[in-house]
Parts: C-alpha cells; sequence; structure tokens
C-alpha cells in the first residue's frame, strides 16, 4: 500500500493539473474573491455623493436642503422626463413636490424603478430625508409646548449585544464563508486526479499490469485512496493560503471583513483537522469510486461533475445555516459535509460544539469506510478489467 | 510450467469467452496462442495471470494454482502487450523502481536487476526522463524492463508488436528470443503468422473460445504455409470473388 501511496503522490504532485486547480486555484480563487468583495464593500461604505432628480420648478429650499445633505441634483423639465429616464437605468430617483393639500401637508412624491436595487437604496435615503425633517419639526413643537421626548414616548428600546465579544470570532462575512470553501475544496481538489488514478489507467492499460503484480487489489485501492486524500486535504488547506494571503495584503475595504479577526486559536486548528481528515477520506473513498465505476477518463469526468452537486448542496447550505434555526439542530450532525461546515462555522464563531463535533467525525469514518469498502469490493470484481 | 486443463470462462450476460481450453507451455519453449480478434487469446492470458478468475477448469503456473495461489502465480510471471503500460509522469527509472518495490524486491535487488536491465536494453542514455517524452521504441524498452525486472520464469506476451513500427516489432522479437535462449517458459499471444512462424516451437489455435488445434508447429502446418493452415482450422471460406 505504501509503494502505491507514494507513487501516487509523487504523479500527483508532478501534474500540472494538480498543481494549478487543487492548490494554486483555491489561493487564486479565494484571494481573487475576496478582493472583489472587499472592494465593493468598501466602495459601498464610503459616503457618496448620490445624485437626485428634482423637477426645475422645486422650492429652491428643497433644492439647497439637498444639496446640504450631499446629493448631486439634477434637474428635469418634466416629471415624463423624469419617468423615462428611470425606466432607461439613468436616473435612480425622481422627486416631484406637489401642490399643498388641504391642511398645507407637502406631498411629496419619490418615484423609483423597484426592480433595481440601487433605485431601491435611493429611495430609502431620500425617505429618510424627510422623516429626519419630520422627526426636527415635531421635537420642535414638543418643546414648544414643554413636553420632552421621554414624556410622549412609551417603550425605550436598547440592543445589546451578549454574544462574541470583539476580540473572539471571526466576522459574519468570514464566519458564513470560510467553511464552505473549506469543505468545497476538499472534494475540487481531489476531482481532476480522481479520474486519472482508477479511470485514466482502464484506459491507458496500467491498471492491469498493476493487478498482475503481487500487490493485493485492497492494497491498491487503499493506497490509492489516501494519496488522493492528502491532495484533497492539502487542496482544502490552500483555502486558507488563500485567506492568509488576503488578510497579508489586506486590500482597501478589507478591514470591514476582517474586523473582529479571523477567529482561529489553537483548538479551532485542531478541531478543523480533526473535521477534515474523515471528511477528505470520504471524499477521497467516494472519488475513487466513482472513478472505479467509469470505463475511461472522460465518463468518470461526466460522473464526477455529477457528483459534485451532491456536495454543494450541503455545502451551499452551511453558508446560509446561521440565518436559520438549523445552527443547533442535532440531524445537521449526521448530514455529510454540511456537519463539517457547521461545526467549523460554530468554531470559528468561538462557540464550539465538541459533542456535535465528535458526531460528524464519526459518521464521516463510518462513510468513509463503507466508500472504501465498496471501491475495494469493485476492485476485486473483474468488471474493473473488462469494462474498460 | 504452465498447465491450462478445461480453462472456461462464461462472462456475466451468458457470453462464453473461453470454453474448454487445455495446453502446457513447457520451460526453454515459445508457446504460441493463435486466434482471430475476439477469440479468447486475451481472456484466456487473463486468467493464467489471475487477473480473471475461471468459471470452471484450472490452471497452473510454475506449480502454483491460478485460484489458490494468485500470488505466487504473480511473483512468477511477467506480463508484455502492446501497451506499453507506462507512467507518463515518472521516468523510465522510476517505474522500474516502483515495480521492484511492488514485486517485494530489497533495495540492493532492485539496484542488481536495473543495472542488469539497464545495460541489456541500453536505457541508460534516456530512462531519467519521463516516460511521456519517450518514442515509441524507448517505451517498448522500458516496458520489456519492467516486464524482466523480476526475472519471472514465465512471460505471457499478449500481441506485444500490434501497433509497433518494424524496429521496435523487432526490439521486442529478439527479446523473446532470448527469453527461450534463457530458459524461460514463454506464451505469445498472436494473429500475425510470420511472428508465430519464426518463433514459436509450439502452437495452439483458439477460434471461438474453443482450442481447434495444439501441436508442434511444424505438425500444424502439414508442409503448408501457417497462414493456410490456420485459415483451415479457423473455417475460412473464400467469400468474395472479382465481378
Amino acid at each position: 500500500m505504501r509503494e502505491v501511496f507514494l507513487k501516487e503522490l509523487r504523479e500527483m504532485f508532478r501534474d500540472k493539473r494538480v498543481r494549478s486547480t487543487a492548490f494554486l486555484g483555491p489561493i487564486i480563487l479565494i484571494f481573487g474573491l475576496l478582493f472583489l468583495l472587499s472592494t465593493v464593500i468598501g466602495n459601498l461604505a464610503k459616503p457618496q455623493s448620490v445624485k437626485v432628480h428634482l423637477l426645475e420648478s422645486t422650492p429652491s429650499a428643497w433644492v439647497k436642503r439637498f444639496e446640504a445633505e450631499k446629493y448631486q441634483v439634477q434637474f428635469v423639465k418634466s416629471e415624463p422626463e423624469g419617468r423615462k429616464l428611470i425606466t432607461d437605468g439613468k436616473a435612480r430617483t425622481l422627486v416631484i413636490f406637489d401642490a399643498p393639500g388641504s391642511g398645507k401637508v407637502l406631498k411629496v412624491r419619490v418615484l423609483f424603478d423597484e426592480s433595481e436595487q440601487l433605485g431601491q437604496i435611493g429611495k430609502e435615503r431620500i425617505l429618510g430625508v424627510f422623516r429626519a425633517v419630520n422627526e426636527k419639526k415635531l421635537a420642535g413643537y414638543l418643546k414648544g409646548q414643554n413636553v420632552t421626548p421621554e414624556m410622549v414616548s412609551e417603550i425605550v428600546p436598547e440592543a445589546v449585544n451578549i454574544g462574541v465579544t470583539k476580540d473572539k470570532g471571526a466576522g459574519e462575512f468570514l464566519v458564513g464563508f470560510l467553511p464552505y470553501l473549506i469543505v468545497i475544496w476538499a472534494f475540487y481538489g481531489g476531482m481532476s486526479s480522481a479520474s486519472d488514478l482508477v479511470a485514466g489507467e482502464k484506459e491507458r492499460s496500467t491498471l492491469e499490469t498493476l493487478l498482475i503484480s503481487p500487490v493485493s487489489r485492497t492494497q491498491i485501492v487503499l493506497g490509492k485512496i489516501f494519496a488522493l486524500g492528502v491532495i484533497c486535504f492539502l487542496s482544502s488547506l490552500s483555502s486558507l493560503v488563500g485567506l492568509g494571503l488576503f488578510v497579508g495584503v489586506r486590500p482597501p475595504g478589507s478591514e470591514m471583513m476582517l474586523n473582529k479577526g479571523l477567529g482561529i486559536n489553537g483548538s479551532t486548528v485542531v478541531l478543523a483537522i480533526a473535521l477534515l481528515i474523515p471528511l477528505v477520506l470520504m471524499m477521497a473513498s467516494l472519488l475513487i469510486l466513482i472513478s472505479s465505476y467509469a470505463k475511461n477518463a472522460r465518463e468518470a469526468q461526466t460522473y464526477l461533475s455529477l457528483g459534485s452537486f451532491v456536495v454543494i448542496m450541503p455545502a451551499m447550505f452551511s453558508q446560509f445555516i446561521g440565518l436559520t434555526e438549523f445552527g443547533k439542530a442535532a440531524w445537521v450532525d449526521y448530514v455529510p459535509v454540511l456537519n463539517v461546515a457547521n461545526h467549523l462555522r460554530l468554531a470559528l464563531l468561538s462557540k464550539p460544539d465538541f459533542a456535535g463535533a465528535g458526531v460528524a467525525i464519526v459518521v464521516n469514518l463510518v462513510l468513509a469506510l463503507l466508500a472504501g469498502w465498496i471501491a475495494v469490493r469493485m476492485f476485486h470484481k473483474e468488471t474493473i478489467i473488462t469494462r474498460a | 510450467m504452465v498447465i491450462a486443463k478445461e480453462l472456461t470462462k462464461e462472462f456475466s450476460g451468458g457470453k462464453l469467452a473461453v470454453s474448454n481450453v487445455s495446453f502446457t507451455a513447457r520451460p526453454g519453449e515459445i508457446f504460441g496462442l493463435l486466434g482471430v480478434n475476439g477469440a479468447g487469446k486475451t481472456t484466456t492470458l487473463r486468467m493464467l495471470s489471475t487477473v480473471l478468475t475461471p468459471t470452471s477448469g484450472s490452471a497452473t503456473v510454475q506449480g502454483f494454482d491460478v485460484e489458490r495461489e494468485p500470488t505466487k502465480v504473480r511473483e512468477s510471471i511477467g506480463f508484455l502487450s502492446t501497451s506499453t503500460a507506462l507512467y507518463g509522469r515518472l521516468s523510465g527509472k522510476e517505474v522500474l523502481q516502483y515495480f521492484g518495490r511492488l514485486y517485494g524486491m530489497s533495495s540492493d535487488k532492485i539496484k542488481e536487476r536495473i543495472e542488469i536491465v539497464e545495460s541489456l536494453l541500453k536505457l541508460g542514455e534516456f530512462w531519467n526522463r519521463n516516460c511521456d517524452s519517450y518514442s515509441t521504441g524507448q517505451k517498448q524498452r522500458v516496458s520489456i524492463a519492467r516486464t524482466i525486472l523480476h526475472d519471472p520464469p514465465v512471460l505471457f506476451f499478449d500481441e506485444p508488436t500490434a501497433g509497433l513500427d518494424i524496429v521496435s516489432a523487432q526490439t521486442v522479437m529478439e527479446f523473446i528470443e532470448s527469453c527461450k535462449a534463457a530458459g524461460k517458459t514463454v506464451i505469445f499471444s498472436t494473429h500475425i503468422m510470420s511472428e508465430v512462424e519464426r518463433l514459436c516451437d509450439h502452437i495452439a489455435v483458439i477460434h471461438d473460445g474453443k482450442l481447434v488445434a495444439d501441436g508442434r508447429t511444424e505438425d500444424i502446418r502439414a508442409g503448408r504455409r501457417l497462414e493456410e493452415a490456420f485459415l483451415d482450422l479457423v473455417g475460412y471460406k473464400k467469400e468474395l470473388t472479382h465481378a
């Protein structure tokens, strides 16, 4: 087994496809993705001059008011012209001051396109401007009546954060993002090699030569599974290298994503490794199983692409599990991929659940053994040669 | 020595690939296994090399039963086919070291045998490069080296020259002749009659999975060209005539 393991590792490390997809790929992808997101977040956080369209007939006091609120005011001659600009995507909002109605209440219409996110954001900001004016007017009126705001407030709510303190746990973004990346690369990292390891060997006829050697088929399969497991594990860790690079470079906007640090400490690392080892063994066993079934490398690639959906779905759900009640649900520990991602998430939040993680480890180990056992059985069947 | 007794292989779905095939291949002779494509030659060799299990019948290789002692059988054989079966990202030397270890050879023994096959097959000029970069002839030489590295007493050749150029094919033929000279038991599967006439002392003809002839080459020929004798044995009838 050791000889097969070492030979497969040597070949995979020499394979440019493996080096680029399993190791370089996650680093570039993670760094690029984080860089892009931090740029977007940085831009959104910047105080910006936002355009607002007004009719030329707008009272000058309101024009000055918008300018004071850092709006870049642009005028249109008529409402139809403003509507056209919005529907053409050239304007976000058009504010129309109608004639005062009964009681001299100023009626204002804010025109926007609900299907445009920027239009919705613009509308909310403008409504905020009017709310602030109303509140100021109300406060002035109450003051004239010798009434303090506290006297008319029945409830004064206050939100108090008793969760993760500032120096513990990762930011929300990393908690949602990082576990997903780690588990997904445990599969994708091994995908390019897997098709080559058995189906490719069938195609090149090297498998028959290997089967004629005195090494038992069980040892051959296990050697391949462990070698692929190492690649899956290293690929998974490569996504952390990408993250490390991002932290090291700290592009503009990254401070908002990393404001709470990485939430990685000694126990997080130990727990993550303990969770990852059964996961990568399970992934490697599954990949070898699929590759053993396929007639050739191309067929293996097709099956592996289909199989990747089984991994992607629970992995994607792990990104949103924090928005649901399922984060602490017991059944999650029994769902492969999701269980690891969820416990990595909890560990990053500095709320590790060791008992649940233990269940996840056992579940994934059992599945790894099952998939490995099926792969060994498949290798002992004659179809491993005759189905080529 | 290789002894096959009523070897039969039926695949799932009921396809009878080999039926009651019996023969004996002796040390120091080249035993030719002849047949058209799909006749059952490769299936027979696969049963003898323990890759496939016979449905019925039995076979021994160097006295080891293919079903009860498969590891001993595999240790006793070398297998060479058309496919060079090399690993593209390993050098020729690494391939030999790998197979040496798979065959349980010690490091010293591997080194000793590699020196022997290297000088025998003149591998030194290229074998540190990855196999991907070899010419067909170079690949075939490394393949031969892999086949004999553990010095097996029995050698199986499954259409080893198919698709090779004349020079590479000549290397293989000379190697097979040298195996006979070294007293090895050689089973040579082919459908190229000129090679059989040159190499084989004894031949068996398989057709539709059944053994239709087994004897010394000159007896099978019976004064005819081997090709004619073979076509008679497989029941070939001239079907096409010129308009």
